[in-house]
């Protein structure tokens, strides 16, 4: 009787942590675009992407929200590059301080750039930021009813 | 064996392709993992899909490597074209005929044939055409044909332009919704059109004439040696040529000096020399020297 009594009041005690401090990821993607400024300026900027052909680059943002009242702590992102589309190089970044690795082997293993070979023998070389499958952000907390993002720019083929 | 074919395949296709196909999904998800007081929580992120849009980029060429060399009153002149549909969809063209400058004579009944693929025109085996569709990475020769008037002289530039049926009547970098996605109009103004010349040949002959002294100045009995250079400038063929000089006074002519390119050749009449060359054609533009007709005469 007692023993049944524990497991409900851990599934409670379970239910209400997850109600106080759920951390959600979104993913929306963006574009560059030159605006002109009232001067005549042309300005780069931003915008959700809407028009993407060949060469475009795209900016992912996946942007966390913690609405709970306690702070999540060892956040790991992951993000496999889609299909069609290559990592551009160093513009894996995030909004708070943070860790980036790569993936060669489609997320199995995470190094590095500077430490992610491909290839074998003679073919062995480090590899292009185009040869990247995966990425991988470290976010050590988010606090409670705060927000944060990690981005990266892909190229369509 | 088959590795290395579909290796082969592989390259070709990286050598052809311009980009995605146009109406691809290209789809983004993430996923986090974090810690809660110890307890190990994951979710992820809302799939992200994002249509690839179609480029309308395309090139047309002229695949003639020279003039396209013409006599008046020919009937079914020949230009070659390459179009080229540089873009990531299919794309529909409309053809017609266009003109450049120097235009000195106009050709007559422009027609535009689509290449059956052998890369050869054939009035039988190709196709008049006023549209067609080309996929993405797709080319295709197309032919203009015309007829010469009988006035023509010197050059007209002719050409086929491309009107993208698709791209309508975007501007360059506009876009506009296409069922599922959107299509951005990507080819400049020049790249639509291209031209070849029509030359009807013509070829100018000019003469170079130098002396050289048998000593240093010119003394009774010094032999002077006459050399007329026939330079031909242009393209095209000349019949009839005749080298004509006179003797000048105070001098006597050497006889049997007379040369064409160092053989025996003409006559002296007592008056001057007259040397005949026939036929002088040139194919390729050129201001070389063709021929040379020496001759000596000596001081009175």
């Amino acid at each position: 009787m007692n023993k049944m009594f524990l497991t409900a009041s851990s599934l409670l005690f379970a239910v209400v942590t997850m109600a106080q401090a759920e951390v959600t990821i979104s993913s929306t993607s963006l574009q560059e675009i030159s605006k002109s400024t009232p001067s005549g300026e042309a300005r780069k900027t931003w915008v959700k992407a809407e028009k993407i052909v060949p060469d475009t680059v795209v900016k992912y943002l996946n942007t966390l929200q913690n609405s709970g009242m306690q702070t999540a702590t060892k956040l790991v992102v992951k993000n496999p590059i889609p299909k069609n589309m290559e990592y551009v190089a160093n513009s894996a970044k995030c909004q708070s301080s943070c860790k980036v690795a790569y993936s060669v082997d489609g997320g199995a293993t995470f190094m590095q750039a500077s430490e992610l070979f491909v290839g074998e023998g003679e073919a062995r070389h480090l590899a292009k930021a185009s040869e990247y499958t995966d990425i991988m952000w470290q976010v050590e907390s988010l606090g409670a009813n705060s927000q944060s993002a990690v981005e990266y720019q892909a190229r369509l083929k | 064996m088959n590795r290395y074919i579909i290796l082969f395949l592989l390259i070709i296709q990286n050598l052809f392709s311009v980009g995605i196909s146009a109406g691809t999904e290209i789809k983004n998800i993430a996923y986090l993992n974090y810690t809660l007081e110890s307890v190990a929580m994951e979710t992820k992120s809302n799939e992200l899909i994002d249509i690839v849009d179609q480029k309308l980029d395309s090139n047309m060429v002229c695949q003639e490597s020279g003039p396209v060399v013409i006599e008046p009153e020919d009937s079914g002149k020949v230009m070659q074209f390459l179009l080229l549909n540089n873009g990531n969809g299919a794309e529909r063209y409309s053809f017609s005929h266009v003109t450049g400058s120097p235009q000195n004579f106009s050709v007559l009944n422009p027609k535009i044939y689509a290449d059956n693929g052998d890369g050869i025109f054939s009035i039988s085996e190709d196709t008049l055409v006023n549209e067609l569709t080309l996929n993405a990475d797709e080319k295709i020769n197309l032919f203009l044909v015309a007829d010469i008037p009988k006035d023509a002289e010197k050059l007209s530039l002719n050409g086929i332009k491309s009107n993208s049926l698709t791209q309508g009547d975007l501007l360059y970098g506009e876009s506009k919704k296409l069922e599922n996605f959107y299509v951005v109009a990507a080819t400049p103004e020049e790249a639509k059109s291209a031209l070849c010349t029509y030359e009807v040949p013509s070829l100018v002959l000019e003469l170079e004439k130098s002396a050289t002294l048998s000593s240093d100045k010119l003394y009774k009995r010094t032999t002077i040696h006459y050399e007329i250079g026939v330079k031909a400038i242009g393209i095209g063929s000349v019949d009839d040529v005749i080298v004509q000089d006179m003797i000048p006074k105070g001098t006597v002519y050497v006889e049997n000096s007379l040369r064409l390119d160092g053989e025996k050749a003409g006559r002296f009449d007592g008056k001057g020399i007259f040397v005949a060359i026939d036929t002088i054609s040139q194919k390729e533009e050129s201001e070389e020297i063709v021929h040379r007709v020496t001759f000596d005469v000596k001081v009175l």
